[in-house]
């Protein structure tokens, strides 16, 4: 049992990692807090569903065309919106709310694209189950947990190695001084909307075949991530995949243990509990008024 | 400042009243409309007849409010094609209730004083159905409401009824299939909607009769996506009977992830295992499965249970190109229906008139024969025992072990 | 000052003339009367948003958390133990500034995008406790709440729910007008303008900001009892985060911090959900768009669009009222 627990936790702490990390990355780049991840996550798993199995293009291929597309949506989500509200001198919390908005738009233009049945995908592999250490376990959940592991080393190595990444750590520190050095701060900061969007489509495509795809499955997972982002100290990237594996290990093992009726009390209950007591998160994040 | 303020609640309440009174008020906003009311209701002759319609038609529950409102619509078309009621013309005014009591209280309120509308077609909420039920009586407007739930039938209502079967029925349904099937040890996992804990609270006092022992309850919330937690419970809990009481858009989810994570036993669920998309969402997951529910969509009009619904099934594709996902298209469809003969047969467009003929009514609809004679607010008592084998629902009786 | 309040008075009495006069041709309008006591509720329940967020600065994206503790709060003593509806009101108040208190204990600590986090965690908290426990009866909601007896007489005509309701928005507004007036409100506004500088000049900014939570959370709370008699049925669909952006929503759109804002936008908001009805499925599609055509277009909601063509118009007369100005 505690093998099967621990795969489960893996696969759907992986998930909200890699939503958190969009949360994080947009947060230490600019300071903004958006709402939309897990929508993205679900405009993600239809266009992949779209392309793999309507049109028939090889998984792979769908999954990169998806990527770059929302990589794409997220440069154009920041430019058109989040870039005009900031320049009309709107606060942050406008920013938040702009969010929710196209958070409440994007399910139901997916509902009037797709319709609002929830859509199988086939499944990339052509086993069903694979057994690891005596349990059967899905192919896709370890694919979940693969994919999300490299795109945290690759992230990782772009963030420290890769004259783009260091610029943006750069703008995120001291926009003003990053400016005067010649780094487009602009530029910067809508990349990390559009790594946050790509981020979240990617995993969108792969969790396709694992829940099928429908409107809604993004409104949870999209909080989760969210408080996986905070639990780790908001704006740390390596926080919000510690964070998010945390939270996802709690809750499996909360609903395989104690309770399946409050799963989600407690982690949302978790949530408040590092906030009041660890306000920083794991790692540190400015979170004081005062600071 | 006073200015403004008057323009304000000038345009306000010029706006409330163009936006209520649009379309069907005379809108003369005098003081005095009481008369406007009185006549609207009448039989009048040459004026259409209006049912109203309130069921989820966006969020997580639209598909089955929109697939209700496809049933509703068709039917309507087929009477207007056929002439009408007595020559009356018949429309559907439908609203959005949001899946909420909130959202329900305003529309039916709506579709009562605004639309002044004949009759109703209930939502496929029964939750919702529950909040406005007063409201409906006290209005004396007649209801079929599009919700399976027990708890709102055999309550007092004299103007709400059931144009589907009660899941009363399933639920001994379920368990007669699971004693069939000898389960001997249960596990759950119940949604966290009215419908389906009031589901498995009726069968769960059911089981101690039997042999069957539960061993273990878990339930989501409706919206999850990731059920790790309870899946591994349920499989190491050592079971032969998993019943999964939930909507269809989380059953194929759950099905497929019990299988994949190496559940052998059998697995039961209620009418909303019945839809197409839980097969396609589990695939050979949803196999050896078991449920009980009055209306089977088939997967082809060719196997269509009767004529009734073979035709029905026909003129849904013509219409829609595409057969229903959900039964709650033969739900609106039948509820409509039943409408259209209470409207013929009533002596006048009066509720308690229309309630009278809706107590004789002899009407043979997809569900089969619906009798309201007894008052209890039921009409329909048709449950089917069925399987799913090699991807198709098949009948109980066929199926092989 | 003194002039501020009797202006303040004599607006609500200008609403309450025009109200009670567009009542008596409402009278048998049933629809609009239902939707008008929703929009009262949602006035009272904006209204005390605005205390929190457009006076004092801080968000909140859980006040459905409030309205359900008031509205189960006031639904469950009246059916479950039987205590009177008059008793049941003021404890759904005092439960909901209990839970206010203790939301804003860890809260005034936070910066907005925290306490974004955190208010929506508390709403989820909330929702989740009220849709599974069983003293709540879980989905299956509470029914045959009792309705608002008054001088012997039940309220259950919706037109005089609608004249009680107006009564109540017309208190709690001119409660809130004092509020804002008075020394507290001025600490608010302090804190809104920049908390580091009113915490420099002596004000105890983290008291104020809980007690700005707490009197928003008795307005909500409030609204939330009102729906629970006014409705008589409520179950937790009600309460979702959806409900709390709706506040909001109302807020951005009439314009925070001022005395008609809330009251425009708990209007328009409702009655533009009506109207989308005719939309079907594609309604909640033109509100998201509404909701940022809002953040685009009328940053400073109604209210504030009102007031720059106020200065405009009126140049000279521009500087007395300008508090709408966030």
């Amino acid at each position: 049992m505690v093998i099967s627990l621990i795969i489960g936790a893996l696969m759907i702490g992986s998930v909200y990692g890699m939503l958190a990390l969009g949360y994080s990355l947009i947060y230490s780049a600019s300071g903004l807090m958006t709402f939309t991840q897990g929508q993205l996550l679900m405009i993600g798993a239809f266009l992949g569903m779209q392309f793999y199995k309507v049109w028939g293009l090889p998984f792979l291929a769908a999954f990169l065309l998806t990527v770059l597309i929302m990589f794409l949506f997220g440069m154009l989500l920041e430019k058109c919106l989040i870039r005009v509200l900031l320049n009309k001198g709107a606060v942050s919390i406008y920013i938040v709310l702009s969010t929710i908005g196209i958070s409440i738009i994007l399910p139901n233009l997916a509902q009037a694209l797709w319709g609002s049945q929830t859509i199988q995908v086939p499944s990339i592999f052509g086993v069903t189950t694979v057994k690891i250490l005596g349990v059967s376990v899905q192919p896709e959940s370890l694919l979940v947990i693969a994919v999300g592991l490299i795109a945290m080393v690759l992230l990782h190595l772009f963030m420290t190695k890769s004259r783009f990444g260091i610029s943006m750590r750069a703008a995120a520190m001291d926009p003003l001084a990053a400016s005067s050095l010649g780094i487009n701060v602009s530029l910067t900061t809508g990349l990390t909307w559009a790594i946050a969007a790509a981020l979240a489509g990617g995993i969108g495509v792969l969790l396709g075949p694992v829940y099928g795809v429908s409107t809604g499955m993004g409104d949870i997972i999209g909080n989760k991530g969210f408080a996986g982002a905070v639990i780790g100290g908001y704006g740390n990237m390596y926080g919000a995949i510690a964070g998010s594996l945390l939270l996802g290990f709690v809750e499996t093992f909360v609903a395989g243990y104690i309770t399946t009726t409050y799963k989600d009390f407690v982690s949302f209950f978790l949530l408040i509990i590092v906030m009041i007591f660890l306000p920083r998160g794991l790692f540190k994040a400015k979170v004081y008024d005062s600071d | 400042m006073k200015k403004w303020l008057s323009l304000i609640l000038a345009l306000t309440l010029a706006l409330s009243l163009a936006s209520c009174g649009g379309g069907n008020d005379s809108g003369s906003g005098s003081a005095d409309t009481s008369g406007g009311i009185d006549s609207s209701s009448d039989a009048n002759s040459g004026e259409a007849i209006k049912i109203g319609l309130y069921t989820p038609l966006t969020g997580s529950s639209a598909l089955v409010g929109t697939q209700e409102q496809n049933g509703v619509n068709l039917a309507v078309k087929q009477i207007n094609d056929a002439g009408g009621i007595n020559g009356r013309e018949v429309t559907v005014i439908a609203y959005d209730d949001q899946f909420s009591a909130e959202g329900a209280v305003k529309v039916v309120t709506r579709l009562i004083e605004t639309d002044h509308v004949n009759a109703i077609v209930g939502s496929m909420s029964s939750g919702n159905i529950m909040a406005t039920a007063d409201m409906v009586e006290e209005a004396q407007i007649l209801e079929l409401g599009c919700g399976t739930s027990p708890s709102w039938t055999n309550c007092g209502y004299q103007y709400v009824f059931r144009g589907t079967q009660n899941s009363a029925s399933f639920n001994a349904g379920i368990i007669e299939l699971m004693e069939a099937m000898g389960a001997t040890r249960l596990g759950t996992l119940t949604a966290s909607t009215e419908w389906a804990t009031n589901g498995w609270a009726a069968i769960k006092p059911a089981l101690e009769d039997t042999s069957i022992e539960v061993v273990m309850e878990t339930d989501y919330m409706a919206g999850d996506t990731d059920f790790s937690g309870q899946v591994t419970k349920l499989i190491n809990a050592g079971l032969d009977a998993v019943l999964i009481y939930g909507g269809t858009e989380e059953l194929g989810i759950i099905c497929k992830q019990l299988r994949q994570n190496g559940y052998e036993g059998y697995i039961y669920g209620p009418e909303t295992m019945s839809p197409v998309e839980v097969r396609e969402v589990a695939g050979d997951a949803a196999n050896d499965s078991f449920f009980a529910c009055g209306y089977l969509i088939p997967d082809d009009i060719e196997s269509a249970a009767n004529d009734a619904e073979r035709a029905f099934l026909e003129a849904y594709v013509a219409e829609y190109g595409e057969m229903p996902i959900s039964d709650t298209a033969y739900r609106g469809y039948d509820s409509v229906m039943l409408l259209a003969e209470v409207f013929r047969t009533a002596k006048s467009m009066e509720g308690p008139d229309m309630r009278e003929a809706l107590l004789n009514v002899s009407y043979t609809g997809i569900g089969g024969e619906f009798d309201y004679s007894d008052g209890s607010g039921d009409g329909l008592e048709s449950c089917g025992l069925y399987a799913i084998q090699n991807g198709k629902n098949i009948p109980f009786s066929s199926y092989q072990k | 000052m003194q002039q501020t309040r009797k202006k303040t008075i004599l607006k609500a009495a200008v609403c309450l003339v025009l109200l009670a006069a567009a009542l008596i041709g409402l009278r048998n309008q049933q629809y609009l009367l239902t939707l008008l006591n929703f929009v009262c509720m949602y006035m009272i329940s904006v209204s005390g948003l605005d205390i929190l967020f457009g006076y004092s600065g801080q968000i909140s994206l859980g006040h459905a958390a409030f309205y359900a503790s008031g509205a189960y709060t006031s639904a469950l003593l009246t059916t479950k133990l039987g205590v009177p509806v008059w008793l049941a009101i003021p404890a759904a108040c005092l439960v909901s500034l209990a839970l206010g208190i203790i939301v804003a204990l860890p809260a005034s600590k936070l910066i907005h995008h925290f306490l974004a986090l955190l208010t929506i965690s508390v709403g989820q908290l909330v929702y989740i406790l009220i849709s599974r426990a069983s003293f709540t009866n879980a989905m299956t909601g509470i029914r045959s709440i009792p309705n608002i007896p008054l001088f012997g007489y039940e309220l259950k005509s919706k037109y005089f729910f609608l004249i009680f309701m107006i009564l109540m928005v017309a208190l709690f507004l001119i409660i809130k007008q004092c509020i804002i007036h008075s020394r507290v409100g001025r600490a608010f506004q302090a804190i809104r303008e920049n908390p580091v500088a009113a915490g420099g000049i002596g004000i105890n900014v983290q008291k104020y900001k809980i007690m700005a939570f707490a009197i928003s959370a008795v307005y909500t709370g409030f609204a939330g009892a009102m729906y629970a008699h006014f409705v008589g049925f409520i179950s937790p669909e009600t309460f979702t985060s959806a409900q709390s952006v709706m506040f909001m929503t109302m807020l951005l759109f009439g314009g925070m911090g001022s005395f008609s804002g809330p009251l425009i936008g708990a209007a328009i908001v409702t009655f533009l959900n009506e109207t989308l009805q005719v939309l079907g499925s594609y309604r909640m599609m033109v509100y998201g768009a509404f909701i940022l055509a809002v953040l685009l277009f009328l940053p400073h909601g109604i209210s504030g669009l009102i007031d720059i063509v106020k200065q405009s118009l009126f140049k000279n007369r521009g500087k007395e009222d300008r508090h709408a100005d966030a």
